[in-house]
């Protein structure tokens, strides 16, 4: 008769269960599985994975200790983080305020710049056909004449006549005049003409001359005033002044006796 | 109707005269009397020769003036001669 023979153990067993976890964790168990009490303190993931991996039905447990401490360096690497959280919401809300005052303070910039008195302005020129108009580094109020303005009358001031040209001399497009002076002078006034304007110092576009509009402040503080001026302006350029003109225009014209208005009539 | 004490304007329309930024009242003047009120409205403000304008934006000889034949306040506008 055969006979029965006890299950060789083998030790290696558990050493094995060891190996693939051997640097996550310092749990070493002792060759005879389980039998040494485990006074290291170990994660409780790595424990119940150790226990699982063992692949037995039932386990000794000689002794379990459990103690609840602080974890001094896990509480301040928590403290940090929260810290870190808290900084960085105080950042953002001062960030926050910051934007909101600069915005506030460009508000009120733009306001004190460009705002309300640039409003009143606009408002007041619009119903005379006055506009703005910002061109590189120009603000210009612009009259545009749509058609274009026939420009068929020329006075002398000399002669005390007015010539009445048959065909228009030139064509006035647009009047700018450039608000960023404080006086009108060369530069301040150009006009946009199909044929040259005998008054400007180039066709298509270019720089009126002055005359006795020189010198004459550009009133920004009191849009009723510098609306006046404006319309002295068009109403200069809608006609030539022949007494100081770069050219004589050469057409057919009717002179006239000048009538207009003088307080010495 | 109810009675009204205060009475009823029928001519509520004023004349102005605009020069300069400023309004003068011209409201019943006419004829000559208008045509020199606006020579002394261009003498207040410095001005020697100038242009007048309807509301209309029509250009107004003084017998124009004279003649009532506008619209509307008027515009003295002052004359300028480019160079």
């Amino acid at each position: 008769m055969e006979e029965t023979k006890k299950p060789h153990l083998d030790h290696t067993f558990i050493k094995r269960l060891n190996e693939d976890k051997k640097d996550e964790s310092k749990l070493t168990l002792a060759g005879d599985a389980l039998k040494n009490v485990i006074i290291k303190e170990v994660r409780l993931k790595d424990l119940s994975d150790r226990l699982l991996l063992s692949r037995q039905e039932k386990v000794t447990v000689k002794e379990v200790l459990l103690e609840s401490e602080i974890d001094f360096v896990n509480s301040l690497k928590q403290l940090k983080s929260v810290f870190k959280e808290e900084l960085k919401t105080a950042i953002e809300k001062v960030n926050d305020l910051y934007q909101n005052e600069l915005i506030k303070l460009q508000t009120l910039y733009r306001s004190e710049v460009i705002g309300d008195k640039l409003i009143e302005i606009v408002k007041t020129v619009a119903d005379a056909g006055w506009y703005l108009l910002m061109k590189d580094s120009s603000v210009n109020l612009c009259k545009f004449y749509h058609p274009a303005y026939e420009v068929c009358v020329g006075v002398s001031e000399h002669s005390d006549a007015v010539k009445v040209y048959e065909d228009p001399v030139c064509y006035l497009k647009a009047i700018y005049v450039n608000i960023l002076h404080t006086k009108i002078t060369y530069g301040t006034i150009n006009l946009s003409t199909d044929e040259q304007h005998p008054n400007c110092e180039k066709a298509n576009f270019g720089a009126a001359c002055a005359g006795s509009l020189q010198d004459r402040p550009i009133p920004l503080d009191d849009p009723e005033q510098l609306l006046q001026l404006l319309n002295e302006v068009s109403r200069t350029y809608e006609r030539i002044h022949l007494d100081s003109s770069y050219f004589t225009p050469s057409g057919n014209a009717t002179a006239r006796k000048d009538t207009t208005w003088k307080t010495a009539m | 109707m109810a009675w009204n004490t205060e009475g009823q304007n029928t001519s509520d329309q004023k004349t102005y005269i605009n020069c300069n930024g400023n309004k003068t009242d011209v409201t019943g003047l006419s004829g000559l009397g208008l045509v020199e009120k606006l020579k002394a409205v261009a003498r207040d403000n410095g001005i020697s020769k100038f242009d007048i304008y309807d509301s209309t934006n029509r250009s107004l000889s003084p017998q124009d003036i004279e003649a009532g034949t506008f619209a509307g306040d008027l515009n003295l506008i002052r004359f300028n001669a480019a160079a």
